[in-house]
């Protein structure tokens, strides 16, 4: 099988090509989003899509499909299209979706309807190039995939690699004048799947997907399924958009000659009312809870123990497009997964890294022994656990956008964090979390430009979310990093910090209080960075976190720049001693820092008392 | 003479209910009324407290028929009291979409209300037997019309995407240059049209009442949608927030809905107003087929208001070319409103089928509708329809009670009346 | 087999759904291979008093209206509530939401007192008489229209969606109003009607009344989310879906 280069030309040059001898469906703009339709013109392909309304299903099982045509007399007529067709631009994730209702429709009894339709489909994919809001595919495995397709794009920078993984790929790419890849171009594409599977993760699942069935199985009284279902409007939108739903209804209508008619099946969905109503008025799953509980048992159970891989691909569609927001898979199940666990008792974590910062701070790179995530996001913390010198609460510094391990600075200040300074590499600690709120770099700040103003130890967990924003660039405008610390020789991350000052839109300015003979920049408290910077305040989201003291400077200075106490967010340190919201150390007058913080909207907390 | 006693309850063919109520009896008329009896729908009190946005929703409801005409007038008049401005493309297309209506109506009024009279059918069902050429041309024409509306207005009854401000969603080029060719092919069916009219109209009953005209007057153009309120019995035009003064509504004991009167004690709305005000600015087709009639001048047979409604549908598929052909030269950019209420009074005004349409809003500072005044076409024909029937009954009153019955009935479906919009119903009754 | 005889009645309303059947153009003529039609004021100066299918067009609002709408109950076999004024009271619901005395004054002023001019509140036909079909949306859907009459000489019950109006809209790949700041009744409307108003990029409405088991705390719910309140949520509603129920068995 072949693999050619292509610039941006060939590659529309050939598409319009296929369209003249095949019909083809490709990814296209439909308003503000994306969607499959008829391609008339290769230059409306839009491969940099992040994710479709519906998936590419439609062209194998149609939202409506005729199945036969008969006579009121008893005489029946099989429909079965066959006409060959081309989908192009299926992300993995769908890729991987098409192979599991192959399997469905393929086995048991054959389904001539899907399966003719299914051999005339020639699946062009495309790897991802921008992330959608709410894809989780890096959890399942399918950010990428090597098998389920005909031809696979990747853009590795100006150009694309096309590879033919089958003959009737092979046969598409015979019409395709490109290059031969080099090993250089072919490490990039490693990169691209790198990438994407380390960036597929807008929510993180805690679990390993293999124990959702034996999860679910002790779940079946589990509040949260009445407590979501209350807000369900029992719309299907989660069932239609999903890629591996399948189910289906099927009606006669009969012609205006009151003889004729077709038998149709038309998509249908678990969650309507009367999914499994019955003639005579029984429905099976009456309540709206018993509807929604069904989805995710079906999804993480059912299909999985026939499969023996779960009904979900982790496309995020079914999370964009619920109104009410309640249909978050990955949520669901971290939910599920976390009732069943003592939440007071640490899971075993290895040390893998241990690198001395300055005199009181240290460096640890963690991996979890079970190999799952740690799934946090940027301002979260963990509680570290030595068995005999007690737990302390600490921020993970490192991007969520990095897996397999994460990352904390750990400052020598009671028993917990000095013992932990003696720490080797290879030693074992106890994990529990991630725990609290997080900076909101999947909402607010999105789109904004983005000053953080860290003093001191407060970088350790902004670091989390400038990296996380280095990682999905283009999300974001303008990033100020104002950073301030006693002296010079309490500078943390300094290679990174060098780094960064490379980065394009990324300016970082540092003070120091006590400078020594050879600091040659800024002196004084952090606000004297001020007359430096240029902001719109309009378009800006402020992150603050540093020692308390220094908030109310920072604040006052901000609201003179003209922020509004809803563009401005700041991490407050409180002792949270069990993480979970029970324990009342941590609490400010109604407020359970260690779940509705460490950040807050400065907004939300200016009025409270203790707060600040 | 002998007595007659003519009761027609809920004359059919119309839209809406009437009565017509006529008493007469040896040698002298007792009696001429028209009545209208309609269910009262109270729509000026039912906006009250509703807010700006769902504005154009509730009052396209007022008529299934021009809905497109109260859309728009209601849209120009929240526009007029918040100070908002369109763009000119949004200007044209409203124009389309309200000229798609103007086709929509006069074709089914033409072909399927009025046709049946000509060719002494009930309606338009036994046609379908004896003049199916007819029917297939009717039914291609009005098919066209309701395509066209589609595609503007998101549907043909009760439109979807009037804003103020703007559209919610424009059609696409590829989809106006679809309406280009089929309007260019409804020409040859226009031509048919008017020469099978043309074969009938020594049917149509010769009646002459010379009465006041009412319409909207836009230099050199024959309009249905800018400009101001001009009579047949004044020189001068009245700006649209003055309407109140052309209509002086009053209520009638016989009526549910409102009766009008301006310079006289009544006054015609509709198409024959309009072409009595503006002919000269009529299309070159359109004027060939007012040639073919020999309508010229001042128009005082109020029968012909459908044959001038047929000289209009040629005007306006030969303008809405024009139209499309300078949309297209320009191209379609997508525009979404962006709109923010604010407090104010004002008018919006468009011809609607049959006869010029008033609405008037007064909004608070949120949107929220503090006061409204609709003034209806139908309303203001009322009036008239009773001086023609009074004019009209002792010149036929020795003729048969059939005939007597059908020539009623027939002046009244040529004012196209929308009852249910100037609230409902039609009687016939002699007593 | 005769043909069954249709008569179609208008009461208030715009009869902007008498107009959809014209509306359904050629298919008229298939409408009336299967149905004869014997009365129909709008589109026949025909009038026969012997029908088996009565069609109900608009809202009872007039104690003489009730009594009609009665008689011709007992003269049809069958009996559809065609569009949302016949079926739930459709626009005409406001109305209720008046003091009647009042409005009357605003729209007909000192005149208000003549009798002619009273109306009394809005009810839907089955408020009145036993309703065996309706044929839901202002307007109503042609092709929904046909379908019911279809069912209705087959001996069939017409499968009405009980679910609401996303079903359609997600089907159309629509993005969503609230995406939009808007506040869109589709997620408690009941669907048919293929996401019309939403395919044009403007919320729903609601005319075709709610769907079975409307989540409505979910939807005032779920106001805060895009920054709107509950009662914005109620202003909307009222235009179409004030009364919340449709039985279609």
């Amino acid at each position: 099988m072949s693999i050619k280069k292509i610039n941006q030309e060939s590659l529309y040059s050939w598409v319009d090509s296929l369209i003249r001898k095949q019909r083809v469906y490709g990814v296209q703009a439909n308003g503000e989003r994306f969607a499959f339709a008829p391609l008339t013109d290769a230059r409306l392909l839009k491969l940099d899509y992040d994710v479709t309304i519906l998936p590419p299903k439609k062209y194998l099982l149609p939202q409506r499909e005729d199945l036969m045509e008969f006579h009121i007399k008893g005489e029946y007529k099989s429909q079965v299209e066959a006409e060959p067709f081309i989908l192009f631009g299926v992300h993995p994730y769908d890729v991987a979706a098409i192979s599991q209702m192959d399997s469905i429709f393929c086995a048991d009894n054959y389904d001539v309807n899907y399966m003719s339709r299914r051999h005339s489909a020639t699946i062009v994919a495309c790897d991802v190039q921008k992330a959608s809001p709410n894809v989780f595919a890096g959890c399942l495995n399918t950010a990428t995939v090597q098998e389920g397709f005909d031809i696979l794009l990747t853009n590795i920078g100006s150009q694309y690699l096309a590879d033919a993984r089958t003959a009737k790929g092979e046969a598409l790419l015979k019409d395709l004048s490109g290059d031969t890849p080099t090993a250089q171009d072919l490490e990039k594409r490693e990169q691209v799947w790198e990438n994407n599977q380390r960036l597929l993760r807008k929510h993180k699942l805690k679990c390993h997907p293999d124990e959702l069935a034996e999860l679910l199985d002790r779940s079946y009284y589990n509040p949260v399924w009445e407590e979501k279902a209350k807000r369900c409007f029992s719309c299907g939108s989660c069932n239609l958009v999903c890629p591996t739903c399948y189910c289906f209804d099927v009606q006669d209508d009969l012609n205006w000659d009151m003889e004729t008619g077709k038998r149709t099946r038309a998509w249908d969905g678990c969650l309507l009312r009367d999914f499994a109503a019955v003639a005579g008025g029984h429905n099976f799953r009456r309540q709206r809870a018993d509807r929604y509980r069904h989805r995710y048992y079906r999804k993480g159970k059912y299909i999985a123990n026939k499969l023996g891989k779960i009904a979900c691909v982790g496309c995020g569609r079914c999370i964009d497009n619920c109104v009410p927001g309640i249909a978050n898979p990955v949520e669901i199940y971290n939910r599920l997964y976390m009732s069943q666990k003592n939440i007071y008792v640490p899971e075993p974590a290895t040390l893998m890294r241990v690198l001395p910062m300055t005199s009181q701070e240290t460096f640890y790179e963690v991996r979890l022994d079970s190999g799952r995530e740690l799934g946090h996001e940027p301002g979260q913390f963990v509680e570290i656990s030595l068995p005999g010198m007690g737990e302390a609460p600490i921020s993970v510094s490192s991007s969520p956008t990095q897996t397999g391990i994460f990352q904390m600075v750990v400052r020598k200040v009671g028993n917990v964090t000095t013992a932990l300074s003696k720490f080797k590499p290879g030693d074992k600690i106890g994990v529990r979390g991630p725990f609290g709120s997080q900076f909101p770099v999947h909402d607010l700040m999105k789109g904004k430009d983005i000053l953080f103003i860290c003093g001191g130890i407060g970088l350790v967990p902004v670091r989390s979310a400038i990296n996380f924003i280095l990682d999905n660039r283009e999300d974001y405008g303008q990033i100020i990093i104002m950073y301030g610390y006693k002296s010079p020789s309490e500078r943390l991350f300094a290679k990174e910090l060098d780094a960064w000052r490379k980065v394009p839109k990324l300016t970082l300015l540092e003070t120091v209080d006590c400078p020594d003979d050879t600091w040659t920049g800024n002196c004084g408290v952090i606000t004297t960075l001020f007359p430096h910077i240029k902001v719109d305040p309009a378009r800006t989201s402020a992150i603050i976190c540093g020692p308390p003291l220094m908030y109310r400077f920072v604040v006052a200075e901000l609201a003179r720049q003209g922020f509004t106490d809803e563009s401005i967010f700041v991490s407050l340190e409180r002792r949270m001693k069990c993480g979970v919201g029970k324990c009342g150390h941590c609490q400010i007058n109604n407020i359970y820092v260690c779940q509705k913080g460490p950040v807050f909207k400065y907004a939300d907390i200016k009025e409270v008392m203790e707060a600040l | 003479m002998s007595k007659k006693s003519i009761n027609i309850q809920h004359v059919t063919r119309i839209e809406g209910h009437g009565n017509i109520v006529v008493n007469a009896g040896d040698g002298h008329i007792e009696k001429v009324e028209w009545q209208v009896p309609e269910a009262p729908r109270l729509f000026e009190a039912m906006v009250l407290g509703r807010s700006w946005e769902d504005m154009q929703t509730i009052v396209s409801r007022i008529c299934g028929i021009c809905s497109i005409s109260h859309s728009l007038a209601c849209i120009k008049g929240i526009e007029a009291a918040m100070g908002i401005v369109v763009s000119e493309q949004t200007d044209k297309l409203r124009l389309l979409a309200h000229y798609s209506e103007q086709l929509q109506s006069h074709v089914l009024h033409i072909g399927y209300l009025v046709a049946p009279d000509l060719l002494g059918a009930k309606s338009v069902v036994p046609l379908v037997e004896t003049h199916f050429d007819l029917v297939r041309l009717v039914i291609k024409l009005h098919r066209q019309a309701n395509a066209w509306s589609d595609l503007l207005a998101g549907r043909t009854t009760h439109p979807i995407t009037f804003k103020p401000g703007g559209f919610s969603k424009v059609p696409a080029e590829a989809s106006l240059r679809d309406l280009h060719a089929g309007l260019t092919n409804l020409i040859p069916d226009l031509k048919t049209l008017s020469s099978v009219l043309l074969s009938l109209a020594d049917k149509l009953p010769a009646f002459e009442r010379e009465t006041e005209y009412v319409a909207l007057r836009q230099p050199d153009t024959y309009t249905f949608y800018h400009g101001q309120i001009g009579s047949s019995d004044a020189t001068e035009t009245v700006p649209l927030n003055r309407f109140e003064t052309v209509v002086n509504e009053y209520i009638s004991p016989q009526s549910t809905a409102k009766w009008a009167r301006w310079h006289r004690e009544s006054y015609a709305v509709g198409a024959l107003a309009r072409f009595n005000l503006n002919s000269a600015y009529l299309s070159p087709l359109a004027q060939e087929v007012a040639h073919a009639f020999g309508l010229r001048g001042k128009l005082t047979n109020p029968y012909l208001n459908t044959v001038v409604q047929l000289v209009e549908c040629a005007h306006i598929v030969e303008t809405s070319l024009a139209l499309l052909d300078s949309l297209l030269t320009a191209g379609v950019q997508p525009e979404t409103p962006n709109v923010k209420p604010r407090a104010g009074e004002g008018v919006g005004c468009v011809e609607a089928p049959r006869g010029i349409l008033f609405h008037r809003y007064a909004f608070d500072a949120q949107g929220i509708c503090t006061a409204a005044n609709l003034v209806i076409p139908t309303n203001q024909n009322h009036g008239n329809i009773q001086k023609d029937f009074e004019a009209l009954v002792p010149q036929i009153i020795d003729r048969d009670e059939e005939e007597i019955k059908l020539w009623l009935e027939m002046l009244v479906r040529s004012y196209d009346p929308c009852v249910s919009c100037s609230t409902h119903y039609l009687n016939v009754e002699f007593v | 087999m005769s043909k069954p005889r249709l008569a179609l009645f208008d009461f208030a309303c715009c009869e902007g759904c008498q107009l959809q059947i014209v509306n359904m153009e050629e298919e008229i003529l298939d409408l009336i291979s299967v149905v004869h039609p014997v009365q129909w004021r709008e589109a026949m100066s025909e009038q026969s008093e012997e029908y088996d299918i009565a069609v109900i067009e608009g809202s009872i609002t007039r104690p003489e209206d009730e009594e009609r709408l009665r008689r011709i109950r007992e003269r049809s076999r069958f009996l559809i509530a065609l569009g949302s004024c016949a079926a739930t009271g459709g626009i005409n619901n406001l109305k209720n939401q008046l003091n009647l005395k009042e409005a009357q004054r605003i729209v007909y002023g000192d005149a208000a007192d003549m009798p002619h001019l009273d109306t009394d509140s809005t009810k839907s036909v089955d408020e009145v008489v036993l309703v065996d079909f309706k044929v839901l949306g202002c307007p109503i859907d042609q092709q929904e229209f046909a379908y019911i009459v279809r069912c209705l000489v087959l001996g069939k019950t017409p499968e009405i969606p009980t679910y609401p109006i996303c079903v359609e809209c997600k089907l159309q790949e629509n993005t969503c109003r609230y995406e939009h700041g808007e506040i869109c009744l589709g997620p408690i409307t009941r669907a048919g009607c293929g996401a019309r108003c939403p395919s044009q990029a403007t919320w729903c409405f609601g005319c075709r009344g709610l769907s079975d088991e409307p989540n409505v705390y979910a939807a005032r719910e779920v106001m805060d989310k895009y920054r709107k309140t509950p009662s914005d949520l109620e202003e909307r509603m009222a235009l179409f879906c004030s009364k919340p129920r449709y039985d279609h068995e």
